[in-house]
């Protein structure tokens, strides 16, 4: 099997899916759309296997024709490649999306879009395949934008409500935001380094010293404000939050797992770019630190399940971006990787929940819920230990990693990831207790219609979970003197050298880990199983304001920017267009206006007034003559 | 036989049968005459070939001696693709009236006709002479178009849009007669490459450069020449609208086209400028669109803006302007058309073209939001869609010229989104209001209309490679540098 075939098995499924079921969903049998649905991501990811399998690992480059040409500038390829880092983001994006196809079968299973919501999500896929796949930065971005805009249509799923509409909107436009840097970047990019695609731009750092040039500075800077509206960073972050107003699984799929890690990866994939900017990293991985600290803080005090953990997404990106800042590209990837198990678990956990109780999110209202969904609490429980970082679960390891590299880089940066952990920690185990542990906070009648979920949702949460707990081993740090097979693996498409913590450190940190857990848990256990619903509601005080308010920075985007553009652009249209411009531009109007009136004089009708003239006209003439 | 004057003899020959027949046939005849002349020039297309000969299929003939005016019309690489575009929307626009209810008078069709001769005219014209005597003419029989048809307030509207064209056009016969008078007495001046091989001298460029500008600012049009725009886009007939903001629009651009390199010392001095006004319009479009209650007059601004957008990157005078111009032109022109024909469909069915009075539409008819929403994801400039390839040249034409202006540039990635998507939650969002319950499903001639305008969307934002490299050869036809330096 040639390579090109590979490529169109593993990208156009999607694609098709998308086709079959937008155009002709509404008529097919709802049977016939959950196969194509599910039969397209998975096809993909037999696809990747195939690839790995048929290309021996091998770096390949796949262009498929030219999407267009400026002369004596970049060629613009429809182009693809696929590498070892492609491989890791491939199977994490078909994987998954592969279970949370199967899951929203069942979670989906009485929306009248169905068929709507699955030509979405496929174009979904598509759109994240052409994102990971793309040789050139700009098939990149085709894939950026287009997953943006496919997060727009899933997140105001639900049009009907003017709220999610507005989550959807604010979504795009964030993004759009983002997308206007990565836009200039991706001009820059071409200015400086004369070509659209990754490797050649590679070959031409390679070749020049550009180390703290301005220019790549710039560049740098404008490619990660891209990242930022993607991957949900200060200040652009406020939109993914909001964007929780999805269905749960589309919350999973896309705000967890795949879409926001688009911009870990997309510095992953030009890591050699961002390596000349010491300025820049230094700047990402202070956003990180802050978007970690500030995000674990405002989940808290939230009591919507899914905005808890909508913060604490962007909290793990912050996580990741700081390993990108201090050089560790391989760290990010695997922390994206683990996370994308456990969070992904952790959403169609809460989807679960919310399912059960038929729509309920508020987890004031929850509680007890472990005697009923059973599976649910197991694959939550496990879940929770992941992201907290208790050993051995998948996030044990990453985060693990990701702290020692602080450590190692700026005790500043350990510092305030090890007390946003501390939160993470907290607010983990308070969602847990309160919705899982305790007695049932809800009315009567939502009590008796609890149930668990269908196991076309069971059986996605149990991979998922095995996946959490297992995960982590195929990072093992140095200390336990087994191979780090992800750095192994994906050091042959990045050139990064391997970070190394001395043992007692290591140590250290892992004893530390564990009885802060521990510690936690215990607390957070006495604190949340028993509380009542009232006492949900966190007392008035200006920190708990702020938090519950995530710092007023919506209210401040708006008193900023969109308050002040609307005046102006009211202001515009009503005022400036009609009393300044349009009498400007009639000036030569009036003129013509004012000329006709005067001159109108002359045709006057009276036959002494035409002698006159015409006398006149006569001897100014023969006046010319004479005095020539 | 190829010859480009066919272009133009076609459409006129059977716009004078529709003038005379009756309202039944008026219709299918025009159509006839829209497709014929679809297939002809596609033949012309397929048998024109860049690289052997730039201007083919003309028609020269002497006509005024007095003034150097000859009569050329032909085939060149730079009238590809609004010539392209002029066929696809003339098309379109008779669909859209196929409808029932929506039918015009015989002269309706005739006029059409009518317009679309002078458009050919005027985008295969090889010299100033013959240029403006179809930039005259193309306008004519839309006067009577948007006179005849539209809403109440029509008569102001086309009277205000006709002293801005024809104070426009008088600037321009000006500059045009004296540009020809000035030029090297022994050139014959029957072609445009007579004009970039011989530059006029600067002291007179200045005032010429400043009468095109302005005629062609007034015509597309571009801040802040612009006010006419918005009341006739609102009064007048929608699929006379869909020409107008489709194709009519485009000749200011395209007349920038043609004679930005006749005076390229004196536009070496103004450029910075003169972008900088088009990208304030760009803002200032986006701006006023945003806040509009009016779903027709949120489409003109966006237009306006999108015109300036288009103006900055064929002012950059850069290769990549001028190819991202004449795709855009192609992209903006199809989504425009789109665009209208989406505020016409909703206007015939809820009678209403308020943002505020109608939501919900989505619900009613899913096919007819996703036609909408593919088209303005085209405005918007996604990738994959033809919107976006031209959106990026533009931007990168200018980005280039220099970085800050460039970033002003890209801010019509946000502001564009910002609007369009108010409009379409608006309308389409939301549960739906009594006005849309009765929503009627787009019928078959309404369905083909949108459908061609998206197949070639997507289609064009998959494969514009050829489409967009036409451009490049113009650009080196235009930008002559003499070998001998």
């Amino acid at each position: 099997m040639n390579e090109e075939l590979i490529l169109h098995l593993i990208l156009w499924p999607p694609l098709i899916g998308f086709l079959i079921n937008g155009i002709l969903g509404t008529k097919l049998p709802k049977l016939l759309v959950t196969l194509i649905a599910c039969i397209a991501p998975l096809t993909s990811f037999v696809g990747t296997c195939l690839a790995y399998v048929q290309l021996g690992g091998q770096p390949t480059n796949i262009d498929l024709y030219t999407w267009f040409i400026a002369e004596g500038s970049a060629k613009v390829e429809f182009g693809f490649y696929i590498d070892h880092l492609t491989y890791i983001m491939l199977f994490v994006v078909t994987g998954v999306g592969t279970l949370i196809h199967a899951y929203s079968s069942g979670y989906m299973s009485h929306d009248k879009g169905y068929s709507r919501y699955f030509s979405y999500l496929n174009l979904f896929l598509f759109s994240m395949l052409l994102l990971v796949l793309g040789s050139n930065i700009v098939v990149l971005f085709a894939g950026w934008e287009g997953v943006g805009l496919c997060s727009f249509l899933l997140i105001g799923f639900w049009f009907e409500n003017k709220e999610f509409n507005k989550a959807a909107a604010k979504a795009f436009i964030m993004n759009r935001i983002g997308d206007f840097g990565f836009l200039i970047g991706i001009f820059l990019c071409i200015h400086k380094f004369g070509a659209v695609n990754f490797m050649e731009m590679r070959e031409t750092v390679l070749d020049e010293g550009l180390i703290n040039d301005p220019m790549i500075v710039v560049l740098t800077l404008f490619l990660f404000l891209g990242v930022c509206g993607k991957s949900a960073q200060i200040p652009l972050f406020t939109w993914l939050p909001d964007a929780m107003a999805g269905p749960t699984p589309v919350s999973a799929l896309i705000h967890a797992a795949t879409m926001v890690t688009a911009g870990i990866y997309l510095i992953t994939r030009m890591h050699f770019v961002f390596e000349l900017a010491p300025i820049t990293s230094t700047i990402i991985a202070i956003v990180g630190c802050l978007t970690a600290i500030v995000a674990a803080s405002i989940a808290l005090k939230q009591n919507d399940i899914k905005k808890i953990l909508a913060y604490s997404t962007v909290s793990q990106l912050g996580y990741m971006a700081v390993a990108l800042g201090v050089g560790a590209y391989i760290t990010a990837i695997f922390h994206l990787m683990t996370h994308a198990f456990f969070k992904a678990l952790l959403f169609l956990g809460a989807g679960s929940v919310i399912h059960g109780l038929h729509g309920e999110q508020d987890i004031s209202k929850m509680g007890g819920l472990k005697s009923k969904m059973k599976w649910t609490y197991a694959v939550m429980l496990i879940g929770t230990l992941a992201i907290v970082g208790c050993p051995p679960f998948a996030g044990f390891f990453s985060k693990d990693e990701i702290l020692a590299v602080a450590f190692s880089k700026n005790k500043f940066y350990f510092i305030i990831l090890s007390i946003a952990s501390v939160f993470t920690a907290w607010y983990m185990f308070r969602l847990l207790f309160s919705t899982f542990h305790g007695k049932f906070r809800g009315t009567e009648e939502q009590e008796g219609k609890v149930h668990e979920s269908p196991w076309s949702m069971l059986i996605p949460l149990i991979v998922l979970a095995v996946f959490s707990i297992v995960g982590g081993f195929v990072g093992l740090p140095k200390v336990t003197g087994q191979p780090h097979k992800i750095y192994t693996f994906v050091t042959q498409s990045i050139t990064q050298v391997r970070f190394e913590a001395s043992h007692l450190f290591e140590f250290t940190l892992w004893a530390l880990t564990v009885i802060a857990l521990a510690v936690i848990s215990y607390l957070c256990y006495k604190r949340y199983t028993h509380k009542t619903k009232e006492e949900f509601e966190s007392a008035r005080t200006f920190v708990n304001d702020t938090l519950i308010h995530k710092y007023y920075l919506d209210e401040l985007y708006v008193l900023l920017f969109v308050n002040p553009l609307k005046k102006l652009g009211t202001w515009l249209g009503s005022n400036f267009e009609y009393h300044v411009i349009d009498p400007i531009v009639k000036i030569p109007d009036r003129v013509l206006v004012m000329a006709g009136e005067s001159l109108k004089n002359l045709q006057s009708g009276k036959l002494s007034w035409y002698l006159l003239s015409s006398v006149t006209g006569l001897l100014l003439i023969l006046l010319m003559f004479i005095l020539k | 036989m190829y010859l480009a004057i066919l272009l133009i003899l076609i459409p006129l020959f059977f716009s004078l049968i529709t003038f005379i027949s009756g309202k039944k046939w008026a219709p299918y005849i025009a159509l006839l005459s829209g497709v014929t002349t679809l297939f002809y020039f596609l033949m012309l297309m397929g048998a024109y070939n860049v690289k052997e000969k730039y201007l083919a299929f003309n028609t020269c003939i002497d006509w005024l001696p007095v003034i150097r005016g000859y009569f050329h019309i032909g085939l060149d690489a730079a009238a590809i693709l609004p010539l392209v575009l002029t066929q696809l929307v003339i098309c379109l626009s008779l669909l859209a009236t196929m409808v029932k209810g929506n039918q015009r008078s015989s002269s309706f069709y005739g006029l059409i006709g009518l317009t679309q001769a002078g458009l050919n005219g005027f985008f295969c014209a090889q010299n100033p002479v013959t240029f403006f005597i179809f930039f005259e003419l193309a306008l004519l029989p839309v006067y009577f178009l948007v006179l005849n048809n539209g809403g109440p307030k029509r008569k102001q509207a086309v009277f205000k849009f006709f002293l801005y064209t024809a104070f426009g056009g008088l600037l321009m016969l000006a500059a045009i007669l004296f540009l020809q008078s000035n030029m090297h007495e022994e050139l014959k001046l029957q072609s445009w490459s007579e004009f970039y091989k011989n530059k006029l001298n600067i002291k007179y460029q200045y005032w010429l450069l400043a009468a095109f500008l302005i005629a062609f600012a007034i015509k597309s049009p571009i801040f802040p020449f612009h006010t006419w725009q918005a009341d006739l886009y609102t009064q007048s007939d929608k699929p006379t609208l869909m020409i107008i903001a489709g194709v009519l629009s485009k000749m200011g651009v395209f007349g920038l086209v043609r004679f930005d390199f006749f005076f390229l010392e004196a536009l070496y001095e103004w450029f910075y400028y003169l972008i900088l006004i088009c990208l304030i319009g760009v803002i200032y479009g986006a701006l006023i669109a945003w806040r509009q209650k009016d779903m027709v007059r949120i489409m003109a601004y966006s237009s306006l803006s999108h015109m300036g957008l288009i103006a900055a990157g064929i002012l950059t005078l850069t290769n990549k302007g001028v190819q991202g111009g004449l795709f855009s032109m192609l992209a903006h022109g199809l989504a425009a058309a789109g665009l209208f024909f989406v505020s016409d469909v909703i206007i015939r069915r809820t009678n209403d073209s308020s943002i505020d009075s109608s939501e919900g539409i989505a619900k009613v008819s899913p096919r007819f939001a996703t036609y909408f929403f593919i088209i303005l994801l085209s405005t918007v400039g996604l990738p994959l869609t033809c919107g976006f390839i031209g959106e990026f040249y533009m931007i990168w034409a200018v980005a280039e010229f220099r970085l800050p202006l460039g970033i002003l540039a890209a801010l019509t990635l946000i502001f564009g989104a910002v609007y369009m998507l108010r409009m379409y939650q608006r309308t389409m969002f939301g549960v739906p209001s009594p006005n849309v319950m009765q929503f009627e499903k787009l019928n078959l001639s309404e369905e083909y209309v949108f459908i061609i305008i998206v197949v070639l969307i997507v289609v064009l934002g998959f494969f514009p490679g050829d489409w967009i490299g036409l451009g490049q050869y113009a650009y080196q036809y235009m930008n002559y540098i003499p070998t001998s330096k």
